[in-house]
């Protein structure tokens, strides 16, 4: 079997990162390739969703299955996260995120979300949140 | 009440455990039930297709983790919206709720479980509960439908789909 590759990137990349699935086909991880303009259009969504989230951190790695991935960190005021909104909040923010990003689409990365109340960062104090 | 309820209450009353300084190993152990509380909702509804009732446990030992997740991930349309329970207005909806809740619910039960270096917080596992839960409803809403059964078997890794006639 033949394997396609898509073309190597252009632009400032010192190499392109190709990553083999577990279902064998290989996809082109863009967001490893280029972290800094992934950052950017990170920046961009989280301006997007405005007094939302208060800030988005997160990490690019693989998942528990070897695919190629990003861990979001989401922080959100608290207001956002009560008992009754809790679900409906996380969820408008991840699909926002996955709407404008495209983490698989446009970057070859599976969207994975976490999600924290700012008064929780406070008082947990995790610099990986900050 | 069965065994995929109880894990998922069970998970729920771990996750409040400790007022309101929340220990790590029960957050920890609140995300994982809640994970294997839709997975063995999802096994026992595919099982329960089988008519010796005395086999089933053994056949639900078939499934694989890396499998079902793979079948979740290709269930179409799987990265776009999850309207509301309410606005889920078709079984693809609802579908589409509880494979990408598998998905992520999977995720975060390896990092709960295994990275010991991750923290977490109370209201970051209710969200991840409160989804799971979320998943249930559309299950329910959704689990004699055609869809929902042949994602039960596709859940089982068949290396290609069935082609419709």
């Amino acid at each position: 079997m033949e394997l396609m590759l898509p073309p190597a990137p252009m632009g400032n990349a010192a190499f392109a990162w190709y990553s083999l699935k577990r279902d064998n086909t290989v996809v082109y991880t863009r967001a490893f390739s280029y972290p800094r303009e992934f950052a950017d259009a990170v920046k961009k969504v989280e301006q997007k969703l405005g007094d939302q989230v208060i800030r988005i951190r997160y990490s690019l790695d693989y998942d528990s299955t070897g695919d190629p991935a990003v861990h979001f960190r989401i922080v959100m005021p608290d207001s956002s996260l009560t008992k009754g909104k809790l679900l409906e909040n996380t969820r408008h923010v991840s699909f926002v995120i996955e709407q404008e990003l495209k983490p698989e689409e446009l970057w070859g990365v599976n969207p994975y979300f976490r999600f924290r109340s700012e008064s929780e960062q406070e008082k947990m104090q995790e610099p990986i949140w900050a | 009440m069965a065994f995929a309820d109880e894990l998922l209450d069970l998970a729920r009353r771990i996750a409040a455990l400790d007022g309101e300084n929340p220990q790590q190993a029960s957050l920890r152990r609140a995300i994982s039930t809640a994970y294997y509380a839709l997975f063995h909702l999802v096994i026992g509804e595919a099982t329960a297709n089988w008519s010796q009732s005395e086999l089933r446990p053994l056949l639900g030992r078939v499934f694989e983790h890396g499998k079902m997740k793979q079948a979740c991930s290709r269930v179409s349309g799987v990265q776009s919206e999850i309207p509301p329970f309410e606005k889920r207005l078709t079984p693809e909806d609802h579908l589409r709720a509880v494979a990408k809740t598998f998905i992520q619910a999977q995720e975060q039960r390896e990092n709960a479980d295994y990275d010991v270096a991750l923290q977490w917080s109370r209201q970051d596992v209710e969200a991840q509960i409160e989804s799971v839960a979320d998943a249930f409803r559309s299950w329910i809403a959704i689990r004699d439908q055609p869809d929902a059964q042949e994602f039960l078997v596709l859940l089982l890794g068949p290396k290609q789909r069935r082609r419709p006639a």
